[in-house]
Order: C-alpha cells, then structure tokens, then sequence
C-alpha cells in the first residue's frame, strides 16, 4: 500500500516525467531502481544505520552501469532521506498516475484455466468498451475459482467465478 | 428415520431449480491488519459509513473509520480465522437485522441468529440497526401507563408509553427485577418486550429466560442477548438491534417495552472498540460520542401520534453505578437523557426494603400525565405522607420523646412503607394495588402491627379476590374511583379489619378529618410537656385495642366528597390519635373541644405544611420543654 511520503515521491517524479515528456522512461528507470534496491542484499547494506550515508550512496553512484544518471540520482535521494523501502510502493503509485494521465485502467483477469489468445482478447474489449477506457490486462490463473473469471480494476471486482457461485448456493441451501 | 433421503433430494432440487448465481460486483479491499476484533483494510475507497463487510468464512464486519486510504472496520463475532491479505468486500447494505413476529418467544442474538436452539427464525424483514428517531411531527404526547406491576413505581414514579425510565443502582439491587417484575406484568395486555442483555454472564440470560419462561412471558417477549464472552462489537450493537425489532411493531401501531440491561456494559464495549480505533480517548477513556451512543439509542423511544400509526416504543434502559456514583460519567449522561430514573439503593435493599426504591430522588418527569386517575387518586396522599416520614424519621432516631403527631406520622410512614415491599416475580394488579394504597393512605393499617402489615395486605388482597370481585373488577375497569367506588372499598376494608382481629376505636368517631387532629394535638403538647412523657414508652398497640368493635367506622366515612378527587384525599378513619390512646391519652383527651373547631377550620389541601411546622415548633420550643431532650434536636430539625 501506498503511504503518504511514498505518492509525494511518485508525484514529484511523475511532474518531472511529464515535463520531460518521457513517462515511459521514467516507468522503467523506476523498475530498475525497484529491482535494484528491493533485492535483499542490496537492501540491507543500503539501510544499514551503521555505515555512514555518504558510503552507502556512493555504492551506487560508483556503478553507473546499473543505472543512468537520473535513476542513480533517485536512488541516492531515497538512500539520504532513507525511504529504501519505499521504491515499491513510488513506482505503484507512478504506474497508477501514468494510467490515470494516459486514460487506461488495469485490470487482473482471473481464470481456472490458461485464456486462449482470442478469448484474452475478447475480455479486453469487452472491458474497454465497458469502461470506455483502455485496458491494461494482467492475467492470473488460480485453479482454486474452479470456473467462469474474476475481472478486478482498482477496488471493483466483478465475480462471475463457479467457486463463489457454489458458495452462494451453500448459503441458499444452509439457510431455512 | 422420519425423513427419506428421497425427500431431501426433492427439497434440494427444488432449491436449484430457482436458483439464479448472480454476477457478483463489489468493492474490495485487503485486510492489511487484524488486532482485538479490528480489521485494517486497504482499498475499499466507496465503502460507506457503517457499511456491512464481508470477511472470509462467513464473517461480517463494521465500517466504522473511513480513512485516507484505509478503512476500519470492526469484526462482528470471532476474528481468530482472518487474515493479512484476506480480501473484504462491500455489500452495499448497512447493517440490518431481522424483525418480524416470528421473533417473539425467541433468544437471538444481536445479528438475529436463533440462540434457543428452537429452529432457524422464519423471519421474512429486515430493519437497520442504526435509524434515526422520529421527528417532532409524528410524535404524541405521553398519555397511557405501562403498568409495571409494583406498587412503588405505579403509584410514585409512574411510567408512561413511550416514555424512557432509567433504572440505575449498584450490582445486586435488584435493577433486573424490576425489569422483569414489569416484563411479566404485561401477560394478557398489549405490550410486546424485548429484553437486551448486554455484557451479562450468560448464566444470568438463562436464569432471565427461565424466569421469563416459567410465568408464561415468553409468549410476547423477544430476548436479544449479547454474553459477556461475545465480542465487543456484539455488546455494542446489542441495544440498536433489540430497539431495530421494536420498532418494527412499533411501526404497525403497537406498543413495544424495550428493557436494556445495561448500558453500561454497551458503554464499556464501544470504549474498547473507539480505543482500538485509536479514537482519541476522552473523560474515563470513553471516545468523545458516548454521549451521543446513548442518546441516540433512547431518542428512538416515542409515542407516536394518531396519524402515524399510534404505536409507542418505551424504553428502559439500565445503568449500573460503582459504589453509588451517580455523577460518574455514563450515569450523569443517561440521566440526563431519559425522562427520569428510579433509583435503587443498596442499604434499602440490605434493610429487606425491596424493591429497593430509593422513593425520595427517584423521579418521572413526564409519566405523572399517563397515570390510571385511580392511581392519582391514592397516590397523591402517599407521596406526600412518605415524604413528611423520611423528613421525620431523619431526626427522630435521637428523640425518645415525641409528641403524638410526630408518631403518628412515623408509625404511618412505616406502615406505609411496608406496604410498598413486594416479593419478586410478583407483580399487582392496578385494581389490587389501588385498594391496598388506599388502605394504607387513610390510615386503615395504622392498628396493623408494622410486622403483620404484608400478612394484612395478603389476606386482604384474598379477601377482595373472592368476596368483592366485581368491586376490583369496577375499579379494574373504570380506572377511577367515583364515591360509590370509595364506600365500597371503605366498607370491604373495615369488613377485612374486622376480621383480620384490627378495628377502630371509638374514640375516633367524632372525627372525620383525622389530619386535623394531629394539629390540634401539637399546641396541647407544648402547653403540657409533661403529658408527653408517657409517650416516650414504646410498645406494640394491637394486642391492647383487641376488644373495642370498628363499629364507628362506617360514620368517620363519609368525607367532604370534593376531597375524593385530589391528591390530598380525606382520611376518614382511623386517626393517629387512637392508635395513640393507650399512652399519650392525656392530652389528647382533655382537649376535645379543641379539636373539634380545629379540624372545621382546616382545609383538606392545604394543611400538611402547617402542621408540619407546628409539629417542629413543638419539638424545637427549648424554653418552653423542660426536658433536655429536645434542645439537642433543634439544629438537626432546621
């Protein structure tokens, strides 16, 4: 989840973006800064109170191979205000905001079985058309729904699976 | 087997047949914490206030904090199976729970579900719990009596329909009995009860329905019970759902009796929840709207008006003090929310006053209205003598010597109070309770030894019942007492005293306005203090008076018949000065002519407070008493 400190830093970095006019860009210096210091090696030296701060960020700056400048700056900013922890929840919030700019939706497509491409494609449209906006698709197979799929976008969740089905009908049977 | 596997499978076939699974669509949100019956849940950014949840494995939850990108919520029932990362969903309802006539006779507990286990409850409606009150508009005044069936509170501290009495005292005061003395009375009326437990020992539910159970009070009462195991969320909503059910009978134009016992645990349970709410905490750790918690639930008490149905919800809530601090902060609060409160006092009821009604700062504000007028009738005088014996009383523990009046008053006082003692699970009738006041009012009991007043009582009770049945019946019916009525009651008790081995002397018969004569007295005793001296000797009067008939009875009766009406009735017969006779017949007697134009000049209404000050007077003259007693008792007087 997203704490206050964490969508301040994906807002600042999102305004730069979009002076900048290279959202994309940013969103994947943003992965590899993610990758970079939410791997637990890199993370528990980085946020280890005991070495002094300015070697800790000089681990990073002295690779620049690993990260272009800009990207080595960020992760120097979060190492010195000491929101290491935070880079998920920044970029979360930067590919929320990119979204909403953009006008697309994510959604996470839940199915027993692995969709066939042109049914994949056939949710998709539906959903856009639905939501009259574009639709970023992320599918999940979790044999557990049994059937039927679940399609969640932000805190919607429309459930059309045969498990919740089956509970429903245990409730009607149980109950009277 | 009495059920073929065959049928079963119909019944299930029957079920799928029109079973139509419908798209599910909702809010979700992740649990991000659980702790004490709290949940953390991230996402879920429409969720209303007070909105239900839907946890995991059938588990139902509260929205109480909408907060920036969290919402807490608090679990309804066992939280042991949920999770981090749980999903929680919406329902678009606000918590409801089920009303309706298959409720009554049934323990359920706040969400409803069947505890007694009789079955599933074939309720078809649901109410939310939370409603707001009905306006000003669709109200109506307090105008009919709940009749709780004790004495005290029906003659003293009457309860209207619709309105909200507080019962508040320490623990074991006997505030339940109360409740259920008042439950029980309803058999055979048109009250339906629901009676909320909130935080009691599940124990003591049991032993409530027994009771309730066993006098056949089941039949219109719903028990809505919260246990003290039971969540806190539970003992929360307890009162809001057991009022919710009310209201539904409420609303057809019936009249509902909503008992809350108590609201000090309800209290104590949302003080947990707003604490691990991380409300900010206030006066004794309560959250900041306790106050508005209470008012809200016993604002929803009403009668409501003709156009509205009719109907009327009262409500009684209970309120356990610590020690006797009524000015701690949940009693001062709901105190100031109902319409008054009968206060039950520990040392009355260790003294075997019970119930133990403390009558002097037990009040009604509003149901004097709704009192039956044969009630008003009797009543009045009772307030009033009970109120000038405690006064009395208070200071005559240091006097041995007093004068007739005083003792008089204090031997009716105590006679008057007995009669008030009742046992419990045994509520009186009003036509019962009218006559036996009435008795003790007009000073027929003041021969009865105070010990043998309940064995008076009893018997005349079974003598009403089975030689003058239709005399409770009229008084039973027409709910006030009309002169005919008054000689007739007059006549059954002097029968009764005649037999119980009590009768009148004949020395009252001249006088017909009894509280005339106390006054008379008071001058005599401060111009013969000597005389007072056998008075001071304290024996039991009954056994001496055995031999004289009640014959003269019958004339004391007839009173100024405007007297009849108010509160201040007549007192036609036995006066305090026979009861006195075997000892302070001195000054009584050398005076009759005094008395005489003493009691013509007097006004019925008008001459407690006089008296009562000429009664003090006497008792605070230091130079005029020559004992030493008296000197002492003056400050104490003032």
């Amino acid at each position: 989840m997203a704490t206050a400190a964490a969508r301040r830093y994906a807002k600042a970095v999102f305004q730069l973006a979009e002076e900048e006019r290279n959202v994309e860009e940013w969103a994947s210096r943003l992965t590899s800064v993610r990758a970079l210091l939410s791997d637990p090696d890199v993370a528990a030296v980085l946020t280890n109170p005991t070495i002094p701060n300015d070697q800790r960020m000089a681990l990073i700056s002295d690779a620049p191979h690993i990260l272009d400048p800009e990207a080595t700056n960020l992760a120097k900013l979060l190492i010195e205000s000491n929101r290491v922890g935070d880079v998920g929840a920044i970029e979360d919030e930067f590919l929320r905001l990119a979204d909403v700019a953009a006008g697309r939706v994510r959604a996470t497509v839940t199915t027993a079985v692995e969709l066939t491409p042109k049914d994949r494609d056939r949710v998709e449209n539906e959903l856009s058309k639905r939501l009259g906006k574009e639709i970023r698709m992320h599918v999940v197979v979790d044999p557990l729904i049994l059937g039927g799929l679940k399609v969640q976008y932000g805190d919607r969740l429309v459930d059309a699976s045969v498990s919740t089905r089956l509970q429903q009908l245990r409730r009607r049977l149980a109950a009277s | 087997m009495g059920i073929s596997t065959k049928e079963i499978s119909e019944v299930i076939r029957e079920r799928l047949k029109d079973f139509d699974a419908s798209l599910v669509s909702t809010d979700v949100g992740r649990i991000v914490a659980t702790s004490d019956g709290i949940a953390q849940i991230f996402g879920l950014q429409n969720a209303m206030a007070g909105e239900l949840l839907e946890f995991p494995h059938e588990t139902y939850g509260l929205a109480l904090n909408l907060e920036e990108d969290q919402v807490r919520a608090v679990i309804l029932g066992d939280y042991g199976h949920l999770h981090e990362g749980d999903e929680v969903r919406t329902t678009g309802r606000l918590l409801e729970v089920p009303v309706g006539e298959a409720l009554i006779g049934r323990v359920v507990s706040p969400l409803g579900q069947p505890l007694d286990g009789k079955g599933p409850v074939k309720t078809t409606k649901t109410l939310p719990i939370e409603k707001i009150a009905p306006g000003v508009i669709t109200r109506k005044r307090v105008d009919s009596p709940v009749q709780t069936g004790i004495k005290a509170i029906d003659a003293m501290i009457p309860i209207g329909r619709g309105q909200r009495e507080l019962i508040i005292g320490d623990r074991f005061t006997g505030k339940t009995t109360v409740l259920l003395d008042t439950i029980i009375n309803q058999k055979g009326k048109d009250l339906i009860c629901v009676y909320v437990a909130i935080g009691q020992n599940a124990a003591s539910i049991a032993r409530a329905t027994a009771t309730l159970e066993e006098n056949g009070a089941m039949d219109y009462t719903i028990i809505v019970a919260a246990t003290a195991s039971d969540a806190a969320s539970l003992n929360f909503i307890a009162p809001y759902a057991g009022c919710a059910m009310g209201e539904y009978f409420m609303e057809q134009g019936k009249e509902v009796l909503c008992c809350y016992d108590d609201l000090t645990k309800q209290a104590w349970a949302y003080r947990e929840l707003s604490l691990n709410l991380r409300r900010p905490p206030g006066r004794e750790a309560y959250p900041g709207d306790v106050f508005y918690l209470h008012s809200r639930l016993l604002e929803r008490a009403a009668k409501m008006s003709p156009a509205h149905g009719g109907g009327s919800l009262t409500a009684l809530p209970v309120i356990e003090t610590q020690a006797n601090d009524v000015s701690a902060f949940i009693p001062t609060n709901v105190i100031s929310i109902t319409d008054g409160q009968i206060y039950l006092q520990s040392d009355l009821f260790n003294a075997g006053q019970r119930p133990a009604l403390n009558v002097g700062i037990s009040v009604s504000r509003v149901g004097g209205d709704a009192q039956t007028k044969a009630m008003r009738q009797v009543s009045g005088q009772l307030r009033l003598d009970l109120a000038q014996y405690r006064e009395l009383a208070a200071f005559a523990q240091f006097a041995s010597d007093l004068d007739t009046a005083t003792r008089n008053q204090l031997e009716r006082g105590a006679r008057l109070t007995e009669l008030l003692k009742q046992d419990k699970y045994q509520p009186v009738p009003l036509a019962e309770q009218v006559a036996v006041l009435y008795a003790g009012t007009q000073g027929y009991l003041d021969k009865v030894p105070v010990a043998r007043v309940r064995e008076w009582e009893a018997g005349f009770v079974r003598f009403l019942k089975s030689e003058q049945p239709d005399l409770l019946a009229a008084i039973e019916k027409q709910k006030a007492l009309d002169d005919a009525l008054f000689e007739r009651l007059k006549a059954a008790i002097s029968t009764f005293n005649d037999q119980f081995g009590v009768e009148a002397d004949k020395a009252e018969a001249p006088k017909p306005d009894d509280k005339s004569a106390p006054k008379a007295q008071a001058p005599t005793a401060v111009a013969e203090p000597k005389a007072q001296a056998p008075a001071k000797v304290e024996k039991a009067q009954a056994p001496a008076k055995a031999e004289t008939t009640e014959a003269p009875k019958p004339q004391a009766a007839p009173p100024p018949s405007g007297g009849g009406q108010g509160g201040g009735g007549p007192k036609p017969a036995t006066p305090p000065a026979a009861k006195a006779e075997p000892k302070a017949q001195a000054p009584a007697k050398a005076e009759p002519q005094t008395q005489a134009p003493a009691k013509a000049e007097v006004e019925p209404g008008e001459e407690r407070p006089s008296q009562l000050n000429q009664i003090r007077a006497a008792l605070a003259d230091p130079p005029r008493e020559p004992k030493a007693k008296p000197a002492p008792k003056k400050p104490k007087d003032k």
